[in-house]
């Protein structure tokens, strides 16, 4: 195997490369274990080890179910949507173990949510970010996955559609749904954070 | 953390291996399959309930009942309408299931099914199958007459001139016994009226061979306690083989 090339291989190609050969499969886990650990980091709030535990499981459930790969699809949609199950089928018990919020926000990102939840410009960006950590944790889950994948995975519409399985316009009200909540969560906390 | 290399031994030891595509391609046509029978099963209770609204006989209760609203409430075919809905949600279930079923949105499953079933209940309605399936029912299933009973006891209203049952001996063939539905006895006189026929002028009604064990609906004037002079005769909702259609008015 090239593990040079590989790399810079489409998808799709990775995908036949891997059903032909499974060490190809190898630059599939390279290229997207750190977005899932990211992801799955934020929305479960576990620590790392468990984290590392889970993202195996989802890996070898990816690899076993490659063939059920809908090139319509984005790839990258589908191995989130994997991940997406193994996270709500393995919720309950990776809930006994909180650990404290994960979400990193960088600057684009907080820009994003800026603009669009209509927050001041003026506000510190450091403080924005731990409250918006802190009030995006507080969300119901369904509320909370959207807004990670529209804010801090970058996800489209049509992608977050993908990922959970629902209508464009069922995402969009989970948006809106998720927004209102962040604004009672504000207004209930008395927190700071005006023109949410 | 070396989580590939890690993944990659498993899978080696484990000796995993990918699902074959077939499996996929099974699933996805097993949950079409399941998704198109539950809308045929849909649109079956459709016909049914055409069939049984028709043989219930609303025009009819209108001609003659001061308020039939109550009649009819009561004798909606409800098990078929239940069976309707939960074929629905099956469809709509079932549809989730397949690739691309996700991104439709519940309420137009929900719609499109709806509308499907009531085409093809129609189509099935047409071709006699509602009809059929009530019959086999009213023959093979204690539970299934017990559920239906509303739709016999509208019929038992003598002081309305209503009364259905089953015929017990036949004297001849306007003289007859018959035992209703609330297992009481009558004796039945079959004679024309020349004033009651023209108010069901528009509403013919199919000849009926009388013999002992056929269920019947009458419509007359209770002369007495136990005698009923009956001007029109028909057969009961789903209950007539020999008749060529037990329909009122006639398809």
């Amino acid at each position: 195997m090239e593990k040079r090339d590989c790399l810079n291989k489409k998808d799709i190609e990775l995908v036949q490369l891997s059903l032909e050969n499974q060490d190809y499969f190898l630059c599939m886990v390279k290229k997207y274990e750190n977005p899932l650990m990211r992801y799955i980091r934020r929305i479960t709030n576990i620590n790392f080890e468990d984290a590392e535990d889970l993202l195996q499981e989802i890996f070898i459930k990816v690899y076993t179910n490659l063939n059920d790969f809908d090139p319509k699809l984005k790839f990258s949609s589908w191995i989130y949507r994997i991940a997406h199950n193994e996270v709500i089928s393995n919720f309950r018990k990776l809930k006994v173990r909180p650990e404290k919020i994960n979400s990193e926000i960088n600057k684009d990102m907080l820009e994003k949510i800026k603009s669009d939840l209509n927050i001041e410009k003026e506000i510190d960006q450091k403080i924005l970010k731990e409250k918006l950590n802190r009030l995006i944790d507080q969300l119901n889950v369904k509320y909370k996955e959207v807004i990670i994948l529209k804010y801090l995975e970058d996800k489209t519409y049509e992608e977050i559609s993908d990922i959970i399985k629902k209508p464009t316009n069922t995402v969009g009200t989970l948006i809106n749904r998720a927004k209102k909540q962040l604004n009672n969560i504000i207004k209930n906390q008395n927190i700071h954070l005006p023109k949410l | 953390m070396n989580l590939g290399k890690d993944i990659l031994k498993i899978i080696k030891k484990d000796k995993i291996k990918p699902k074959a595509k077939y499996i996929f391609i099974f699933k996805n046509i097993l949950a079409w399959s399941l998704g198109i029978f539950s809308l045929i099963i849909s649109s079956l209770s459709v016909s049914v309930i055409i069939d049984i609204i028709n043989n219930n006989d609303y025009l009819f209760f209108k001609t003659i009942h001061p308020s039939p609203l109550g009649l009819i409430i009561r004798s909606l075919p409800y098990f078929w309408i239940l069976g309707m809905v939960i074929f629905v949600i099956i469809f709509r279930y079932t549809l989730k299931q397949t690739k691309d079923g996700y991104k439709i949105e519940v309420y137009k499953i929900i719609i499109i099914s709806v509308i499907l079933s009531i085409i093809l209940g129609i189509f099935f309605y047409i071709q006699g199958i509602g009809n059929n399936i009530d019959n086999s029912f009213s023959k093979k299933s204690p539970f299934y007459n017990q559920m239906m009973k509303p739709r016999h006891l509208m019929w038992i209203q003598e002081d309305q001139g209503m009364l259905a049952g089953r015929i017990i001996s036949i004297t001849d063939q306007s003289n007859f016994n018959l035992e209703d539905f609330n297992k009481k006895q009558w004796q039945i006189i079959l004679i024309e009226d020349k004033e009651f026929e023209p108010k069901f002028k528009k509403m013919p009604f199919p000849k009926v061979n009388l013999k002992p064990g056929l269920e019947i609906r009458a419509l007359g004037k209770e002369i007495d306690k136990n005698t009923f002079q009956a001007f029109i005769i028909k057969p009961a909702p789903g209950r007539c083989p020999d008749c060529p259609s037990t329909n009122f008015p006639p398809r």
